[in-house]
């Protein structure tokens, strides 16, 4: 995975439906009272898991899934059995 | 130059083809069956007009032409007054067609369906399938795109051709405005001729559309992506802003314009979890989420699959 790298975060072009588009920065402001789990390579799919399950580190979740699956019935589960 | 493969099915017990591809000679060879391909110079347009003189096995010479097109050439703006142009000059005949309509009726005109309109559509629903394939889809959808102007399909060629335009319209959740498919290719009306390309054009719009929303890694946190599937908006980005400090709300389309360095990866369907990993896993619920194929896994591995190998 790839995290997405800003220079300038937040940064939008806006164009009302009646107006001129203007730039604007557009933060969260929706005071939470808990921030949630940002969804982030970190999160999905770290440098370390991918490279674990011999995945380079562009991989995605769904080819971790795929290759975990895949890996279970050839080589982990053998190992498990022996 | 870049080039093309082009692909057809000629007549059984062709020997020997010659001719040429917008108007370049090229080779072409035999390489499986009835199968004939050549490689020819890419047209701007990805359009192929090809002419060929056939050989036959018992020294017969014929002489074929058709269209050959690849992506997005959709036709949706027929008139009652293209038809009735047809009409005309199918009534005045060839012989007695000057330079220009001859040229016109030779170039294929919208008021008729032809070889070169199921061709056209064909590689459309190809392009589709593949775009389809390409954001995580699992479409396939099997068009012949070699329509010869003297072959006429059978009931059975028609059911086939608009079955898969039912079939890729039912892969998507489409506009109100996106027309059904008709039921038949019977008297075929140019509204319904249009109702066919505008529902491929709409498809498309709307995979445009999806790609439009996508967030990517980073930017996002749980709970602000609720499904699995991908968002297909028939507007995308656009949003409702209500100042707090008064005046009245406004619609607005809002895009990114942070200046990536990096764009990151999409958080979608093709990523998270793809309809073929979802097949491969042997997850059957309608719209399933990550967390189902991780349960999945470790079910599986744990009680089922890991069980069944070790005993």
């Amino acid at each position: 995975m790839k995290d997405r790298i800003s220079a300038n975060p937040g940064r939008v072009l806006i164009t009302p439906e009646a107006g001129s588009p203007y730039y604007a920065t557009v933060s969260r402001a929706d005071n939470p009272t808990e921030e949630g789990t940002p969804l982030d390579k970190e999160t999905l799919l770290s440098d370390t898991a991918a490279n674990l399950w011999g995945l380079s580190e562009d991989a995605t979740v769904d080819e971790a899934l795929r290759k975990v699956g895949t890996g279970m019935t050839s080589e982990t589960i053998r190992s498990i059995c022996t | 130059m870049s080039t093309r493969t082009l692909n057809t099915t000629l007549p059984g017990g062709t020997l020997y083809v010659s001719g040429t591809v917008n108007g370049v000679s090229t080779t072409w060879t035999n390489t499986e069956g009835n199968i004939w391909e050549t490689v020819a110079d890419r047209s701007s347009n990805d359009i192929y007009y090809v002419e060929l003189t056939i050989i036959n096995s018992a020294g017969t010479s014929s002489e074929v032409a058709f269209t050959l097109y690849y992506g997005l050439h959709l036709i949706t703006d027929r008139t009652k007054a293209d038809v009735e142009r047809v009409k005309y000059l199918s009534s005045k005949g060839w012989s007695n067609m000057t330079e220009e309509e001859q040229a016109e009726w030779s170039e294929g005109m919208k008021g008729s369906y032809n070889a070169s309109d199921l061709n056209r559509v064909g590689s459309a629903m190809e392009y589709l399938e593949s775009k389809f394939n390409g954001y995580g889809f699992s479409v396939s959808v099997s068009p012949r795109l070699d329509w010869k102007v003297d072959e006429i399909p059978t009931v059975s060629d028609m059911a086939h051709y608009l079955s898969e335009v039912s079939f890729l319209r039912g892969v998507l959740s489409v506009m109100q405005t996106t027309p059904e498919v008709p039921e038949d290719m019977d008297l075929l009306t140019y509204i319904e001729a249009n109702n066919i390309e505008k529902i491929l054009e709409d498809i498309d719009r709307l995979l445009n559309n999806m790609a439009a929303v996508w967030f990517y890694s980073g930017e996002v946190f749980s709970g602000e992506v609720l499904a699995m599937s991908d968002r297909v908006p028939v507007d995308p980005n656009r949003v409702l802003i209500s100042p707090e400090s008064g005046g009245a709300s406004f619609y607005a389309t809002v895009i990114r314009a942070d200046n990536s360095t990096q764009e990151g990866t999409p958080l979608n369907k093709k990523t998270l979890l793809s309809d073929e990993t979802a097949e491969f896993l042997g997850l059957t619920s309608e719209d399933p989420t990550v967390d189902e194929a991780i349960e999945k896994l470790g079910t599986g591995m744990t009680v089922d699959v890991i069980r069944a190998i070790c005993t």
